[in-house]
């Protein structure tokens, strides 16, 4: 037997070398959980012996040789004088038909027609001159020409001529290169970033909204990049797009912008919230996923405040029971409030025992809140969030009595049964001003009485209530010390009434004349 | 021979091991994700690559039935024959399809007009089609057209508009279409709001909004209606109709109106509360009418009722006539002088040099006339003033509000700050006090910009770092976390550097504090770095006490590394909490 040495060894060689290659791409883990969860792309289907893949492919290739043979077809059966008869806004589709179809003249003729009707629509205008310009664009321009609608024709010669319209808008007319820079970012985008540096400064606001206007991008992150390379902001919808098309790079590039310094702040904090937005609405599954590999910290504590948005939408029970597992009182109150706003109506004594465990929670559950000490004493750092409250209020219309029990009986020692009434008290004087009237009247012998009066006087004063708010104000020892401030405002609007009452008041003869010359002093 | 065979045999051992090398370098070759060498870089640890592996694609990545059809649309030779190819694709698309092809913005923009073509046609399509549906799609996606064609509906088929939202709730917005429902009829709208009160209150945020304008069209429209829905309403949103009902009445007309509320004890607090065009010029015409609580409660909060445009025809109302005191008389015409001084400053400097005003008053007044006086009148106006003392405090505002537009305009807000060079130059430059628009240039640095602020912050003069530090504790809690530490730290190991009064140890919690609620880990590691004092311990003891809020078992794991001293003094701490 005779061989050729070398190159039987090459071919041997290479074989080796291709069998390795391809041993390692077919077993390689990571490529496999891609594609077996991937929607797929072109690329991810040239695996070789993958016959669902191939028969896919084949799929695709007669899916776009049926549009193509159906595009064949697909014919305008109208003319000129058909077409100026329908309304293009409502028959968008039959007139960009026709307008593949017709010639230079017929466009124009239409537009001379168009130009002239009272209500005009850009899509139509942009339409016209899109057509237009692309058979005959010096017609176009020189038509539009020193009219109002000459940017169109610049906008939409750039679309088919880029480098033209760019460099005869540069030449013989500056004043349109902002049109024609808006067209390049528009549609020519990767052109346009590649060659930022050389369009002037003066147009590359118009470039860049251009840019942005479409969210259809095929690369979306190489935007964003460029964006924030050229220091020219955040684009909400384009990184909505990215979110959409490839939700971890979204997701890393908001966990990079967090462990660059950058927190959750700005735009980083329009990315986060963006983010969780979006994956709540397209990747729900995702988002949970999500949350597991986050680290602790604000983004996370979104991530898992949506993804507990989306449980009490689909499986209420679960969300109530996650929401009763949780430990951290901070997020555990909003969590139970939520779940409690949503059964008021539908399982009221479910509701009630959520709110019964907020109530257990002391006030940084009551009142959602977080506080800083020292030894200079105690300021509150960051106020309510609102769910609890929400959720107060929503109880409160259906049985004010109970959730106030819940307040008295649950909460605590007497300063967070304090904060507790407080809180309940405000919900209920809101729901029924006359009902909570009454039932703080009858409570004489209720130690936390001070704290029920409060919310009172706030709504009765908030409705310029001043006989009432005085009455309260001196029926509790607590509030006296208003009787005086409460007084003059009265008597600033009505004097003799504030005097009458004064006089009739049940107050020491001491106190009454302190008042007395205190409207004195202040008359008028 | 031998000699042949054993050539031969070392042969093919040679070729066998060579053969053996390929099939590695293969492997290594495949193992590299894009086909380049990646054997420079730390291999993967096996968490990263089952993370990795437990991130799929998106489920809207563009599947390759679309990325095909698209590629043969931009394959053809014209962009008529690309138009006409992508008009009958979307003609070849169901709904549904349609659907996931905007949803997934599967069309891409590449250097063409088929993009702007296919989502025209394949909006107008679904919208013939399946009008709901695409209205559903279009107000989540926040797209144009969505908001109009649900008004429409509000004002021509509530019914159906209201069945949508059962499908699709969304409470603001059916609460923002309510006042088009309401305007069209009052009747559906009463009625929806009686049916889904419990579900409606309470409300948040922007429904808050659209339900009082929603109450507000409807006592517009119907107030018969809008006043048996009291009854049914929480007595706070009452009054909100109340109000609404005032209003409306007054608009339709406002003598009577003002009539009516004026038989009632709470007629003035409505007629407040109400919102009526031209409400103040309106009620000026009626000064003769009204009833003397009236007028003192005009005279006692006269900003109430002015505004830039009413203000200057309050300077000509015969006080006297109307019974108002010298007092109240000085209250209203300060207010208006003040309303008026941009609008009309002839009108108001005449007011204050006619005025019974103290010299304290005139300056307070004079320095608003002047003080936003423009270049044009400013030299016109100087000259009305005839007293002297006048005229020195109008020269001293003018030079006063020159100064502060000088000052604002300086510094950061006329420099262009871009790196932390540019940031130390103009905080060096600037004389005074480091006001918000230094803070405001920093505010969103990170990465690269915000280690080379902390390494620059570390190298500047003391003098510097303090006026730094003076304004971090004015405007520091808008400022990269990691720059406050920086500061603070500073701070802390100089505390002659604070000045007297300044309160450091809350500045230290309130920073540990926050920055966990971002990021634990990091605040938790520069509490630890901190020197041993008070300040450490408090902010170690509301780190600990507001991270076990959110995360209790990581908070306690924290408490629990900390030196004995520290962890039992937080421990009690957290304990007398309880």
């Amino acid at each position: 037997m005779k061989f050729n040495s070398p190159l039987l060894a090459l071919t041997v060689w290479l074989v080796a070398l291709v069998a390795g290659f391809a041993g390692k791409r077919w077993l390689d883990p990571s490529e496999e959980g891609r594609s077996s969860e991937s929607g797929g792309t072109l690329s991810d289907h040239r695996r070789i012996g993958d016959d669902e893949e191939v028969a896919a492919e084949k799929g695709d290739e007669v899916l776009a040789t049926k549009l193509l043979d159906s595009a064949k077809l697909t014919r305008s059966t109208d003319d000129l004088e058909t077409i100026l008869q329908i309304d293009p806004v409502a028959e968008y589709g039959r007139l960009a038909l026709w307008m593949v179809d017709a010639t230079e003249p017929e466009i124009s003729a239409y537009w001379q027609d168009y130009r002239r009707r009272e209500s005009r629509s850009n899509d139509i205008t942009d339409l016209i001159f899109i057509n237009w310009t692309r058979l005959d664009p010096q017609s176009a321009i020189s038509t539009a020409a020193g009219s109002d609608d000459e940017h169109y024709a610049w906008w939409a010669w750039a679309c088919h001529e880029p480098q033209k319209a760019w460099a005869a808008a540069k030449s013989s007319n500056p004043d349109r290169m902002n049109n024609v820079a808006w067209a390049l970012g528009e549609f020519h985008g990767e052109w346009l970033m590649a060659h930022f540096e050389e369009i002037p400064e003066e147009n590359r606001g118009m470039a860049l909204r251009g840019l942005t206007k479409w969210d259809d991008v095929a690369d979306p992150g190489a935007i964003l990049d460029f964006l924030e390379e050229t220091d020219s902001g955040f684009n909400p919808a384009i990184f909505k797009a990215l979110v959409i098309k490839d939700p971890w790079a979204a997701y890393d590039r908001v966990v990079n912008a967090g462990e660059n310094g950058g927190g959750l702040e700005g735009m980083g904090r329009n990315s986060a919230n963006l983010l969780i937005q979006s994956l709540a609405e397209v990747h729900p599954d995702l988002l949970e996923r999500m949350v597991e590999l986050t680290p602790p910290g604000a983004l996370r504590r979104r991530m898992e405040a949506q993804a507990f948005e989306g449980l009490l939408e689909s499986d209420l029970e679960r969300a109530a029971n996650q929401a009763l597992e949780t430990q951290g009182v901070g997020i555990a109150a909003g969590m139970l409030a939520k779940v409690g706003s949503k059964l008021v109506n539908s399982d009221p004594e479910r509701a009630f025992e959520m709110a019964e465990k907020i109530f257990g929670m002391g006030p940084d559950g009551i009142l959602q809140r977080s506080v800083i000490e020292s030894e200079n004493g105690k300021r509150i750092q960051s106020g309510s969030r609102g769910e609890v409250r929400s959720m107060i209020q929503a109880l409160v219309s259906v049985n004010p009595d109970r959730v106030m029990s819940l307040a008295v009986g649950n909460a605590g020692d007497s300063v967070v049964q304090t904060e507790a009434i407080r809180s309940v008290g405000t919900a209920w004087a809101q729901e029924d001003l006359a009902g909570y009237s009454e039932w703080v009247a009858s409570q004489d012998e209720f130690p936390q009485r001070s704290a029920a009066v409060g919310p009172l006087i706030d709504q009765l004063e908030g409705l310029k209530m001043y006989p009432e708010v005085l009455a309260w104000c001196a029926s509790d020892p607590r509030y006296e010390n208003r009787i005086g401030s409460r007084l003059q405002r009265w008597a600033e609007i009505e004097p003799e009434f504030a005097r009458s009452w004064l006089d009739a008041a049940d107050l020491p003869e001491e106190k009454r004349n302190e008042f007395l010359q205190q409207l004195d002093s202040n008359e008028r | 021979m031998n000699a042949d065979r054993q050539k031969s045999f070392a042969w093919w051992m040679g070729m066998g091991a060579v053969a053996i090398a390929m099939v590695l370098l293969g492997w290594n070759l495949g193992d590299s994700r894009d086909g380049g060498s990646e054997s420079d870089e730390p291999q993967e640890s096996d968490a990263k690559i089952a993370a990795r592996m437990d991130r799929p694609f998106g489920k809207f990545r563009t599947p390759s039935h679309a990325l095909t059809r698209v590629a043969a649309i931009r394959g053809l030779s014209s962009p008529a024959e690309q138009m006409r190819a992508t008009i009958a694709l979307v003609e070849s698309l169901s709904i549904d399809e349609i659907r996931d092809w905007l949803e997934g913005r599967w069309f891409d923009n590449a250097g063409d007009y088929n993009l702007s073509l296919f989502n025209k046609l394949a909006k107008q399509r679904w919208r013939n089609e399946d009008l709901m549906g695409f209205v559903a799609w279009a107000m989540k996606n926040g797209e144009a057209g969505a908001g109009e064609i649900s008004s429409k509906l509000a004002k021509e088929d509530p019914g159906k508009l209201f069945s949508f939202f059962e499908e699709h709730p969304d409470r603001a917005l059916e609460l923002r279409f309510l006042r088009d429902v309401a305007a069209a009829h009052p009747e559906v709208a009463v009625a929806r709001i009686r049916e889904r009160l419990t579900g409606i209150l309470p409300l948040e945020g922007s429904e808050e909004y659209y339900f009082r304008v929603a109450l507000g069209e409807l006592a517009q429209t119907n107030p018969d209606l809008a006043a048996q829905l009291m009854e049914d309403l929480p007595s706070d949103w009452a009054r909100r109709v109340e109000i609404e009902l005032a209003g409306a009445s007054l608009d339709r007309s406002f003598s009577e109106g003002l009539r009516l509320l004026m038989a009632r004890s709470d007629g003035w607090e409505l007629f407040a509360s109400a919102s009526v065009p031209d409400k103040a010029k309106k009620i000026l015409a009626e000064l003769e009418t009204l009833p003397a609580n009236w007028l003192r409660s005009m005279a006692a909060n006269p900003w109430n009722l002015m505004d830039s445009n009413s203000a200057a025809d309050w300077l000509t109302v015969d006080f006297d006539r109307y019974g108002f005191s010298a007092k109240e008389k000085k209250r209203i015409l300060e207010s208006a002088i003040q309303g008026a001084a941009r609008s009309s400053p002839r009108e108001a400097l005449q007011a204050v040099t006619q005025g019974d005003f103290s010299k304290e008053e005139r300056q307070r007044l004079l320095a608003a006339i002047f003080g936003r006086s423009s270049d044009e009148n400013r030299a016109e106006l100087l000259t009305m003033l005839e007293d002297g003392e006048d005229r020195s405090m109008a020269e001293e505002a003018l030079r006063q509000s020159a100064a502060l537009r000088q000052s604002a305009n300086a510094g950061a807000e006329s420099a262009e700050i871009k790196t932390a060079d540019d940031w130390f130059e103009s905080i060096s430059n600037e004389e005074g006090n480091l006001g918000w628009s230094f803070a405001s240039k920093i505010s969103n640095w990170s990465g690269e910009e915000l280690d080379a602020l902390r390494a620059g912050f570390s190298k500047l003069p003391g003098e510097t770092k303090e006026k730094v530090g003076r304004m971090m504790m004015e405007y520091g809690e808008n400022l990269p976390k990691e720059f406050q530490a920086e500061v603070i730290s500073y701070q802390l190991a100089t505390p002659e550097s604070v000045e007297e009064g300044g309160s450091l140890d809350m500045e230290v919690s309130r920073l540990a504090v926050q920055w966990s609620q971002e990021d634990p880990t990091s605040a938790s590691q520069w509490v630890n770095s901190l020197p041993a004092g008070a300040e450490k311990l408090w902010a170690q003891k509301n780190l600990a006490r507001d991270w076990a809020l959110y995360d209790p078992d990581a908070a306690n794991q924290w408490v629990r590394s900390l030196p004995a001293d520290a962890k039992s003094q937080v421990e009690a701490f957290l304990k007398s909490d309880d």
